[in-house]
């Protein structure tokens, strides 16, 4: 157990690093043997490398590399993101938010710069994952590891409708259930939808470090990847205003109740949202400059 | 002036330290670093040091022997030791020291 437990941990030190090293630690891991003290500190090791990696790591990857690297944590955090749009979709999608975004100009143009820089981001993420995934299924007959990453990504694409059906198909055959049902039908379906996007993120990661792909193409998606990582920045700072002008314009709006349970008002949800947002557009902008920036030397 | 680590178990000053008479490769350094100073270091402690000591060029890789790569000390690697080594013995000489006078008149 210990011996896969080391080797998951092995699994989180970033790319370059493993090309460099991974083989001399998993001998060493081998002759040392495993242990949950040898695993923990692994995992700080792991921690260590991403938050202070030792200098000129960089050079260990290739650009092609690289851009792989950034566009498959850009679609990582594109994921998280997604669930805290989804949310705000949620939460602005009533009709007392849609009034009060017509009588308030700056409340309206924030939430309609929202949606905009959304359907931007999105138009985004499918031009440059289209030719990917096209080329992935073309090779997945051919090469074992892009047949998993191609599986992968199918059965959680699968698992993701059906959910979406399920909480459709109930909410239309219950449409009187309690609040409570309502609550944990969406708090399941969430779940499922992140593991999903998630599975689907790691099949990406997977797939593009597996594929063969020419360089233009590549590269074109990795424009794509800007734009999204410009979309996600766009809409964190678009909810941050929609925010301020809610508070502003609408403080009763902005104290009401949100959600099945109204467990928090409409304004901390706006806030949570945003906070994940920001969370997640910083780790995709520095992903989006390390693929795209040559490294330092030395 | 130089800051060391805060730690005088400092895995890269220990690493340097099983490095001084021989090149040897990650298990050896762990075994030898446990015999010496008695102190095990950890597959992730080991390699992070061993990354950075590489990357300030006071250690270097020698071609693989399997899977199990050698590191040499570099010339600079030497200096480095040399001086933590003295700046730690001045150190311990004039923490002796002390605790022997406090101890003399207490």
């Amino acid at each position: 157990m210990s011996a896969r437990l080391a080797r998951l941990a092995l699994a989180f030190y970033p790319l370059a690093y493993r090309r460099r090293y991974g083989e001399e630690m998993a001998a060493l891991v081998e002759d040392v043997g495993t242990s949950p003290a040898a695993v923990a500190d692994l995992l700080r090791g792991a921690a260590r490398a991403h938050l202070r990696p030792p200098p000129g790591m960089g050079q260990e990857l290739g650009p092609e590399d690289r851009l792989r690297l950034g566009l498959s944590s850009i679609l990582l955090c594109w994921v998280v993101f997604s669930v805290a749009g989804i949310a705000l979709y949620k939460t602005t999608e009533d009709h007392a938010f849609t009034t009060a975004a017509g009588a308030h100009g700056l409340l309206g143009a924030a939430h309609l710069a929202v949606q905009l820089l959304a359907l931007v981001a999105t138009a985004a993420v499918a031009l440059g994952a289209t030719p990917l995934i096209v080329i992935a299924l073309r090779q997945a007959r051919d090469r074992r590891a892009v047949e998993r990453a191609t599986v992968l990504a199918t059965g959680c694409v699968l698992l993701f409708v059906l959910a979406t059906a399920a909480l459709v198909v109930v909410a239309n055959l219950r449409p009187a259930h309690g609040d409570v049902d309502a609550a944990a039908g969406l708090a399941i379906w969430t779940g499922v939808a992140l593991a999903c996007g998630i599975g689907c993120a790691v099949a990406g990661r997977l797939g593009l470090f597996a594929i063969t792909v020419p360089r233009d193409i590549l590269r074109a998606s990795a424009a794509c990847a800007l734009v999204v990582v410009l979309g996600m920045v766009g809409i964190a700072l678009a909810t941050a205003v929609c925010l301020v002008a809610l508070l502003h314009d609408a403080p009763g709006l902005a104290g009401q109740g949100n959600g099945p349970l109204e467990l928090v008002s409409v304004a901390a949800s706006l806030g949570i949202q945003l906070a994940v947002m920001l969370a997640v557009a910083a780790p995709a902008a520095l992903s989006a400059t390390r693929a795209w920036r040559r490294p330092a030397a030395g | 002036m130089r800051y060391i680590s805060e730690r005088s178990t400092d895995p890269g000053l220990l690493v340097l330290a099983s490095l001084a008479d021989g090149p040897k490769h990650g298990y050896a350094i762990t075994q030898d670093v446990e015999v010496v100073a008695g102190v095990k270091l950890g597959p992730g402690t080991l390699y992070g040091a061993l990354s950075r000591l590489e990357r300030r060029g006071l250690i270097e890789a020698l071609p693989s022997e399997d899977r199990r790569r050698p590191y040499r000390i570099t010339a600079a690697g030497s200096a480095a030791l040399e001086e933590q080594l003295r700046m730690l013995d001045r150190v311990v000489d004039a923490g002796m020291r002390r605790l022997r006078a406090a101890g003399a008149t207490s």
